[in-house]
């Protein structure tokens, strides 16, 4: 890691002691900063991989001593873990291109477009993003129950962008704030219309900032819990995160494999916000200029 | 179309243009044709918040003026539900624990964002790969993070015993969750675990544009490290940090998976926050008219901070314009 | 069970696919398909049409349940194989949401299940909203006089409105092993002597003499087993909607209890590892049903042999016993064939079978044919000579909101635990809300 960087060795001439002690003290605080923010993370994995006994064991080794995949084994000899991940794919994905899709437009009105109702239609997008979930599930209940829309990942995908579209269009409208107002002016000096505006220059230049929240997006849908489960009851239409609870209820699931679960369930999304980090922080480095 | 093509570029130089504000009155003034474009673009969300969003959230509000017992006709109730509220003390607790975790979040999650950023806006070899571990948490999903917590704050097998006994002044392992000061502390530091990278990220991003001509140039005047922080640093990213106040303050206000599924709202209530409260009255009680009245008061709190929101931000449009 | 499963989980698809056709109407249908193999169902052959059976949802949580998800299966599997008109398939959720969600649907516009599986609590939150249909003929049509008293509650002028199919009953379980381990010779005969020996066996962090469920993340767990700590002093939490926990029988079980966690529980520990600890032979003691067995039976084979029940340690041996009913949607259009469904399930051939293959011990009605059975479990002899009390006897009319006035006992008790407030303190505190929550319901 990081901290290892520091060179043992005695100090160059230019740096004085206390510089020195200053960049121990630098890489001391930022090594504590990651082991913080990666040890949970570790200790899930060191628990799902080792023997029961190991872990009904006070005071536990911060490493495992011996392995056991047997629940990691079971976990998808026995469960629908594999079929979860699948569903919750693609849930993640439809709610990422609904939003993404609605998003553009929503930013764009509320950046780059002046009319009546701008400041209605911000206050009310705040607004619909500060609701708890728990507000509507009755009403939102009783709507799917009219229009046929329950047990399908498609119905669920829509009520799961609805609530997470908000935030969207705000991430989003913070980044097409940032594109210079000389560029959408000269094009429409060259005649170009609004929505080619739109596509041809503010989209281009403000790339990152759609993956951004297509991520925001995708992250939202992964985790979402209370609307699924309560609209989803088929075994075979459940995403993982349902799925994971039922396991959780079971009373038998020893947490080995309860965490082996929930490790598996993480893996998409890290390794999706891995592949995505690039662009993701060129969005918000976008994003936060406007701040 | 002649939605933009009055816009004038003269009064508005390159350099301003990473701070410049959109929506100032200024540029108001510069139109002068109305044009549907905007509404048939905005028209869609609005139309689909409105059936999803929108519509449920007026049937609940009409709900919370009537009784509903379940498979009967419900009844006219007036204010009643709602004096019940205000009256209920354990109303007034939950607001206030739902206030408190807010505002616990917000410190916690930003204050570490803030340091984390700081530290990672250096160049120091292996820069890139420890941003990415940092920032990890954010794609871990909730219920694995209550899973690992869980278990890491189990009072018996937990390794977080082993770390609080390195403490000198912690005796003997801390029963994390049955005591109402650490199970607070606990959600506090879970939830601020699971959100600070985000945030991290964002002011990362901020601090990059903060010029570096002019934290140099108050080196060289003489300014100490920390000074520059204060006059250079911390202004520059000022919007930054209030628009992420507002999006931990909502998340935050929204929690639930967190809170329910590691302490439930326990111990005597010490982590109910009006979510909690919410669910439990609706899907426990089965009181939905009740539900409905204490979610009209979770829509005004919401709303009230929304409205600071703009606020600030207007106040903040107005001081750089 | 693999097997069921497969099976199962194609019945689960909305409607009939070809497949459940062809499945379910045999070698002539398997002959049409051959020759006809891309022939939808809408262009099968007329006689499979007319033979379409009904199917009916059973929504239960017991699926999720190991052990009790195989007797279930193989009684729906021996139904639909007994004969052609109706078929009974899986639904529901896992216990924790099972409550809730059809509380949901009927709070929506009506439950969707044709037949319901219900807690003591729910099954009347369902009578209350006029949900379930009274099945009185199918106790008739069976001529069984004998169904247990605990239906009680549930028979409004002569009519029963849900058949029990697992009652579950406290018991006092220990490990026999850890018991002679720690050379206890002589069972406890009072709850005092039960702390003592508990608190012998207690070696933290790794051992613990008994465990009980003790947080609010767990409220449903808490309050159903806090419930039973009164049983020692003759408690009851609640009278008509008088809530009596400032009453001394009351006092003295918090008092119990608070005991019992300060000296003998892993504190703070969730259900789910408390179990694992008890199958792993971490735990010696607990207040458990004795539905909750068949579990350890199915997961913890090595662990299982050594569990035993003691004589209730109290005077009058009065213990909680709850009965779960499968109802029948009211609503539903398929009332007829739901009972149908009930009177094979309850023929006593038949309910022998899948009390024996649930390992319960409480039949629902004079079954008879059960005593080489019970010979069989090891675990039986703290259910003999025990007073069984229902749901009503112990809350009173708060049985229609149990949870509210369980929640309300929780927080406090939870207060106590914490070490906030006496045990005094407290439950006036609680018995005050109490008080408010009976002029709100009046």
């Amino acid at each position: 890691m990081a901290s290892v960087n520091v060179s043992p060795e005695p100090a160059p001439k230019r740096r004085s002691p206390s510089r020195l002690l200053m960049s121990v003290g630098y890489y001391i605080v930022l090594a504590a900063l990651v082991i913080i923010t990666v040890f949970p993370i570790y200790w899930m994995v060191t628990t799902a991989i080792r023997p029961a006994t190991e872990n009904l064991t006070y005071p536990p080794s911060l490493w495992p001593k011996s392995l056991d995949l047997e629940p990691v084994r079971r976990l998808f000899q026995d469960g629908n873990i594999g079929r979860w991940i699948i569903n919750s794919t693609l849930l993640s994905t439809l709610v990422t291109a609904i939003c993404v899709l609605m998003a553009i437009f929503g930013a764009y009105v509320l950046s780059m477009m002046r009319w009546r109702g701008r400041a209605v239609f911000a206050v009310f997008l705040l607004m619909t993003q500060m609701l708890p979930e728990a507000l509507i599930i009755v009403p939102i209940y009783k709507i799917y129950t009219d229009i046929g829309l329950r047990e399908s990942l498609y119905g669920l995908s829509l009520i799961d962008a609805a609530f997470v579209l908000p935030i969207c269009v705000w991430v989003l409208k913070n980044m097409f704030d940032t594109v210079p107002r000389e560029v959408r002016e000269a094009a429409l000096v060259d005649g170009a219309g609004p929505m080619r505006v739109l596509f041809q220059i503010v989209l281009p230049i403000t790339l990152p900032g759609l993956v951004a929240v297509g991520v925001v997006a995708f992250f939202y849908a992964w985790n979402e819990f209370l609307f699924a489960q309560t609209m989803i009851t088929t075994e075979s239409s459940k995403p993982a995160s349902v799925g994971l609870a039922s396991m959780i209820t079971m009373l038998d699931t020893p947490i080995e494999r309860l965490l082996a679960a929930g490790f598996l369930f993480a893996i998409p999304p890290v390794l999706f916000y891995i592949a995505m980090q690039r662009y993701i922080i060129a969005g918000i480095t976008a994003g936060a200029v406007k701040g | 179309m002649s939605l933009l093509n009055r816009v004038g570029t003269a009064d508005h130089p390159g350099k301003s243009a990473p701070f410049s504000k959109t929506a100032t009155g200024a540029q108001k003034r510069r139109f002068a044709l109305p044009s549907l474009l905007p509404y048939a673009l905005a028209l869609p969300i609005l139309a689909y918040e409105a059936y999803f969003i929108l519509y449920p959230i007026l049937q609940q509000i009409r709900l919370s003026f009537y009784q509903q017992p379940m498979g009967a006709a419900e009844e006219w109730a007036g204010l009643a539900n709602y004096s019940r509220m205000l009256t209920d003390p354990s109303f007034w607790s939950v607001v206030r624990v739902s206030l408190m975790y807010l505002v616990g979040v917000v410190v916690v999650a930003i204050g570490f964002a803030l340091a984390s950023a700081l530290m990672l806006n250096r160049h120091f070899r292996g820069r890139t790969v420890t941003r990415a571990v940092m920032t990890m948490p954010w794609a871990f999903p909730d219920v694995p993070t209550v899973l690992v917590f869980l278990w890491m704050l189990n009072p018996n097998f937990g390794v977080l015993n082993v770390f609080a006994l390195w403490l000198p002044w912690v005796e003997s392992a801390p029963n994390w969750l049955m005591d109402t000061r650490l199970a607070f502390v606990s959600i506090v530091l879970i939830t601020a675990w699971k959100g600070f990278p985000f945030y991290s990220l964002v002011i990362l991003a901020a601090l990059q544009t903060v010029p570096a001509e002019l934290s140099e140039a108050a080196r060289v005047d003489g300014a100490s490290k920390v000074q520059v922080f204060f006059a250079v640093t911390l202004p520059g990213i000022m919007p930054t940090l209030l628009l992420l106040t507002v999006l931990a303050s909502i998340f935050s206000f929204k929690q639930f998976t967190i809170i329910w599924l590691l302490t439930g709202g326990g111990p005597a209530g010490a982590t109910e926050t009006i979510v909690i409260r919410i669910y439990n009255t609706a899907f426990r009680f089965y009181d939905f008219s009740y539900a409905a009245v204490l979610g009209v008061a979770g829509f005004v709190m919401a709303l009230t901070v929304a409205l600071v929101f703009l606020a600030a931000q207007r106040r903040q449009d107005l001081e750089a314009a | 069970m693999s097997e069921h499963k497969t099976i199962t989980n194609h019945r689960k698809q909305r409607g009939i696919s070809r497949r459940d056709v062809l499945k379910s109407t045999g070698a002539a249908a398997l002959g049409a398909a051959t020759m006809a193999p891309k022939a939808s169902s809408a262009f099968a052959a007329p006689a499979v049409i007319q033979n379409e059976p009904v199917t009916l949802t059973y929504a239960t949580w017991f699926w999720w349940e190991p052990g009790r998800q195989d007797a279930w299966r193989f009684i729906v599997e021996k139904f639909n194989s007994s004969q052609n008109d109706i078929r009974i398939e899986e639904g529901g959720w896992p216990f924790n949401d099972f409550t809730r969600n059809i509380i949901v649907q009927a709070q929506a516009g009506g439950v969707e299940a044709d037949l319901i599986q219900t807690t003591p609590d729910l099954v009347l939150r369902l009578l209350d909203a006029n949900q379930i249909a009274p099945v009185q003929d199918v106790v008739d049509s069976l001529g069984i006089t004998t169904l247990n008293p605990a239906h009680n509650y549930i028979t409004i002028d002569g009519q029963v409105y849900g058949l029990d199919v697992v009652t579950v009953a406290f018991g006092l379980f220990y490990n026999a092993a850890m018991y002679e381990g720690a050379g206890i010779s002589s069972l406890p005969a009072s709850t005092d002597e039960w702390l003592t020996v508990s608190e012998q066996l207690t070696e933290r962090p790794n051992q613990f003499g008994s465990f009980s469920p003790h947080v609010l993340a767990e409220p449903e767990s808490f309050w159903f087993t806090l419930q039973q700590w009164a049983m020692p002093f003759g408690g009851l939490w609640a009278e008509g909607d008088t809530p009596l926990v400032t009453s001394e029988p009351i006092l003295n079980a918090v008092s119990l209890f608070k005991d019992f966690y300060d000296r003998t529980f892993p504190q703070g520990t969730n259900e789910a590892t408390a179990n694992r600890m008890w199958a792993n032979q971490q735990i010696a003691s607990e207040l458990i049903v004795s539905a909750a067995v068949n579990t350890y039976k199915a997961e913890a084979p090595e662990f299982y042999p050594n569990i035993r029940s003691m004589p209730l340690p109290w005077e009058g041996k009065d213990t909680i016993a709850r009965i779960h009913p499968i109802t029948v949607n009211a609503n539903g259009e398929h009332v007829d064939e739901a009972k149908h469904f009930l009177e094979f399930l309850y023929t006593p051939e038949n309910y022998r079978e899948l009390l024996t293959r649930s390992l319960d011990v409480i039949p629902a009605y004079d079954v008879g044919g059960l005593d080489d059975y019970f010979a069989d479990i090891q675990w039986l002899e703290g259910f003999q000579d025990v007073n069984y009390l229902t749901p009503p006897d112990v809350v009173g009319d708060f049985v229609h909101n149990n949870q509210e006035f369980g929640q309300i006992v929780i927080s406090k008790v939870s207060e106590v635990l914490t070490g906030n407030q006496a045990v005094e303190d407290a439950m006036a505190d609680a018995q005050v809300e109490l008080e408010d929550l009976a002029s709100r319901l009046e």
